[in-house]
């Protein structure tokens, strides 16, 4: 066992963002933004550290199909494997706390800059415990087809846990990322696992990142997820995320478009049944010229609560904006809620912005179309439901999407099994 | 862009006369239980009305200020007057309304031929009613359209019945204050099968420095009746901010349908904090037409309770939000029952640094089946400095819905205006042009003489000059 020695520059974040956190209080339902997620019942402060992981040293594998993977079981890496010919045009796959000697200019930014923006006390907090992560570096020019695969798997009852992911792009270079976290049965006591995870994205000019994200905690687990990225001049970021688990998920996805001409795709599926309760926001700023952004969720509800918290923000110097934000409720269930808040703070006059929303069920005609043509009355249903999630999921890496529609399939089968 | 900013001047507030103020009781500045005893007995009001303003006057002091929407931390509640009395009784006919007064509601263009059209004018100059009269055919028929003062004297029964019901005064901090110092306003009753077929109309206006307005308007329409009623307000300029808090509750019983059109012109140093919300029974609808052009800042959310089965209820909201104004502004429906349906359609114009802000809810109950509503908000910005923001809350809690929301926010198309100055306009009445054509399906929802009012003053708002 080797004791984590961090670089100084590191400790001294983490006390700035732990000091953070001792000024601030739990957020309450008199704040906005967690109006409709009450997090004062959950007893926050009776969660304990997982145990600290050892230094990483993990075993080299083989990437497979991936550009690279790497995995962490508890916290500790386990495996971490990159495609040679990525290797050595300098690409970097990393635990994260291996990356902060050779990667301390950027690290130090996207951390120093998280925390003087934390804008909670989940945020301060992560920044002050984050346990364990992946560090991705793509450099300059490089385009790369396959995805990196990031897999965590969240362990410990009554435990929590701070992963972190970082992805830094050079100018003009082209990857994608898809993230797993993951719970097991060793959560599935009364009070489950905390995981307050958060991802910083920063891409570089003429940069390009797909990132999807899927969550599949334990039923019993809480999850609070802070993703932001950066995007600079004529940038594009896609971020995808899916929300399965968890009996509480609160998750915000943050994209600065800081550069002209960039773009920022936000999407996302949720699938909520039991007695779940999610609430998920998204924020698309505009902060320079022409730039253009969607944000596109789609949730179903079979029974619990969901809550989609969408904003456009457009600040006076950014013309030539082009946002639209989109939110859909698939109610399945009678006991089903769902809140769907779609806003806009405009402050230019040079945008086309627009918001849409829809909530209903399944089109009974649809249903019954179907069910003329030979369908059972479930698989009518199940066609219906894939079909609305589908198209949102289509430009996804294939394994990725692949896992979101079976995830779908399970709960639409076993609606009441959370 | 920039030509078309300096040619779309706001002009001087041309409804600022100013007439000296002739209020003979006034309360002292400020607001304790002593003031709220004066107000109570100088209406020579029943016991249980005092009570009620008590206990409404607690209720405002423990309620915190709105956390969200316009900012309001210039309001100053003590340095206040909140009652005044105007120095001539009510009067009966126009005739006896005294002259100065007649003066001021000439120069907001009142005119001749829209009097005759008037059913009851329910003038109110500071706080009380000077001017009330109703056609005889209407009392026949046993509509009551008077001031919620005389209701409270002569109505008790149903006053003590709805009065409060609606919008308790534990709502917020304005209803609150509104329920502790209401004075004026209207009281409407319209009795079974009853239908009204001229608009019911009251003026009101704020004419004394620093004066904060509560007027309070209860309407109950009876089962399977009909009302239309119509309010418009322009006050004096003052360098000193006012206070507008009013509060209307609107209970529509079984069958009825209630239409209540609002063409809100304070001058652009009154804040307009105002609490409407409306009760729908049984295939009953309410309708709240809101024009929002004047006032500092403007927090105000027609709300409609669709609590029986098969009502609906329809908002439609305009606001204009120019130099130094915050229009925040929107509508709320909650379906509280089966076979409900809502529309809200919202529209704002912001310029020369305004903010318009949509701001609405859209609630369904748990367990309901067949709601439908649908809420549009559109919004033009006509220039850099100006801001528009949309908070459209949606909470939907039954599985059996059919829900809709849109936004747009945009500017003045750069073809249109090319289309249309290509044709020999200039680029100013090109724009007048198409922010009209923009506000058209909201003004035509207007009665004709407040469409041509509209017009007139959104021409105003444009231009700088009318005509």
């Amino acid at each position: 066992m080797t004791e984590r020695v961090e670089p100084a520059w590191m400790r001294t974040l983490r006390s700035q963002a732990m000091e953070r956190f001792g000024e601030m209080q739990w957020p309450t339902p008199a704040e906005e933004e967690w109006r409709r997620t009450d997090v004062s019942r959950l007893g926050l402060d009776s969660y304990a550290a997982a145990p600290a992981p050892k230094a990483a040293c993990p075993r080299e594998a083989d990437p497979g199909t991936a550009s690279g993977v790497i995995r962490f079981d508890g916290g500790q890496c386990t495996e971490v494997a990159l495609d040679p010919q990525w290797q050595e045009k300098g690409v970097r796959l990393l635990p994260l706390d291996l990356a902060l000697e050779e990667f301390e200019i950027p690290l130090y930014k996207l951390f120093h800059d998280a925390i003087k923006e934390a804008d909670n006390r989940f945020l301060a907090w992560h920044y002050g415990t984050w346990s364990h992560g992946a560090f991705l570096w793509v450099p300059p020019g490089l385009e790369i087809a396959e995805p990196f695969v990031m897999e965590f798997a969240e362990r410990g009852e009554g435990l929590f846990s701070a992963p972190h992911v970082a992805v830094v792009l050079g100018e003009g270079a082209r990857a994608s990322v898809v993230q797993h976290i993951r719970g097991d049965e060793t959560a599935d006591g009364p009070m489950g696992l905390l995981c307050n995870a958060a991802v910083d994205m920063h891409l570089g000019d003429a940069s390009a990142l797909r990132f999807c994200e899927m969550q599949e905690l334990g039923a019993r687990s809480l999850y609070f997820r802070h993703a932001r990225a950066d995007v600079g001049r004529d940038g594009s970021l896609r971020h995808v995320d899916a929300a399965f688990g968890g009996r509480l998920t609160k998750t915000r996805v943050e994209c600065s478009l800081s550069g002209p001409g960039a773009e920022a795709y936000l999407d996302g599926v949720y699938y909520c049944r039991g007695d779940q309760h999610m609430d998920i926001r998204t924020v698309q700023h505009h902060r320079a010229p022409r730039g253009t952004s969607r944000a596109y969720y789609k949730g179903a509800v079979a029974s619990g609560r969901t809550v989609f918290q969408g904003l456009i923000e457009v600040a006076t110097g950014a013309s030539g904006t082009d946002a639209y934000l989109t939110n859909r409720n698939l109610i399945l269930g009678e006991t089903a809620r769902s809140d769907s808040i779609p806003t806009l703070k405009i402050g230019n006059n040079d945008v086309k912005c627009s918001h849409g929303s829809t909530t209903g069920r399944l089109n009974a005609e649809e249903l019954f179309y179907l069910e003329c043509r030979g369908l059972s009355a479930e698989d009518a249903r199940e066609m219906l439901v894939i079909g609305y999630f589908e198209d949102l999921l289509a430009s996804a890496p294939e394994r990725y999407r692949d896992d979101a529609l079976a995830r779908i399939r399970e709960r639409l089968h076993a609606p009441s099994a959370a | 862009m920039s030509e078309q900013s300096q040619a779309v001047e706001i002009g001087e507030y041309q409804h600022g006369y100013h007439f000296p103020d002739e209020s003979v009781f006034k309360t002292r500045k400020g607001l304790n239980e002593d003031i709220v005893n004066a107000i109570s007995h100088r209406k020579q009001e029943p016991e249980w009305m005092r009570q009620y303003r008590l206990r409404a006057l607690a209720a405002f002091r423990r309620k915190a200020m709105p956390n969200w929407g316009a900012d309001l931390s210039d309001i100053d509640f003590d340095a206040l007057y909140y009652y005044a009395a105007p120095q001539e009784q009510q009067s009966r006919r126009w005739e006896d309304v005294p002259a100065n007064i007649k003066e001021t509601f000439e120069r907001i263009g009142i005119p001749e031929a829209e009097r005759k059209f008037l059913a009851g004018v329910g003038a109110q100059y500071d706080s009380e009613m000077v001017y009330h009269s109703i056609k005889e055919d209407l009392s026949r028929q046993g509509v009551i359209f008077t001031d919620p003062e005389t209701a409270v004297r002569e109505h008790p029964d149903l006053v003590k019945q709805y009065f409060g019901t609606v919008i308790p005064y534990l709502d917020n901090k304005f209803a609150a204050l509104n329920s502790a110092v209401w004075s004026g306003g209207s009281f409407v009753y319209v009795p079974k099968g009853v239908r009204v077929d001229v608009p019911l109309q009251a003026y009101f206006r704020i004419n004394a420095r620093s004066f904060g307005q509560f007027e309070r308007t209860l309407i109950i329409a009876d089962e399977g009746s009909f009302v239309h009623y119509i309010e418009g307000c322009t006050a004096p300029i003052y360098a000193t901010e006012s206070l507008h808090s009013a509060v209307v509750e609107i209970i529509a019983l079984p069958g009825s349908r209630v239409r209540y059109t609002t063409i809100q012109n304070w001058s652009s140093d009154v804040y307009n904090l105002v609490t409407k919300r409306a009760v729908a029974h049984k295939d009953a609808i309410v309708e709240w037409v809101d024009g929002n052009l004047g006032s500092k800042r403007t927090m105000k959310y027609p709300s409609i309770y669709l609590v029986g089965e098969g009502a609906h209820g329809e908002v439609l909201s305009i606001a204009f939000a120019g130099k130094g104004q915050e229009q925040d502004t929107g509508g709320k429906a909650v379906h509280a029952a089966n076979h409900t349906s809502s529309v809200i359609t919202a529209k704002s114009i912001s310029k020369d640094g305004g903010v318009a802000s949509y701001r609405g809810l859209l609630k369904v109950n748990e367990g309901l089946h067949d709601v439908r509503s649908r809420v549009v908000c559109d919004a033009l910005i006509l220039d850099e400095t100006s801001r528009s923001n949309t908070y459209p809350y949606m909470e939907i809690n039954s599985d059996d819905v059919s829900i809709e929301h849109e936004a747009r926010v945009s500017r003045i198309s750069e073809d249109q205006l090319f289309y249309l100055m290509s044709r020999g306009m200039s680029e100013q009445e090109a724009s007048l042009m198409i922010v009209s054509g923009f506000l058209d399906p909201l003004v035509k929802q207007l009665p004709m003489e407040y469409a041509v009012e509209l017009n007139r003053l959104i021409e105003l708002e444009m231009t700088g000059t009318v005509g």
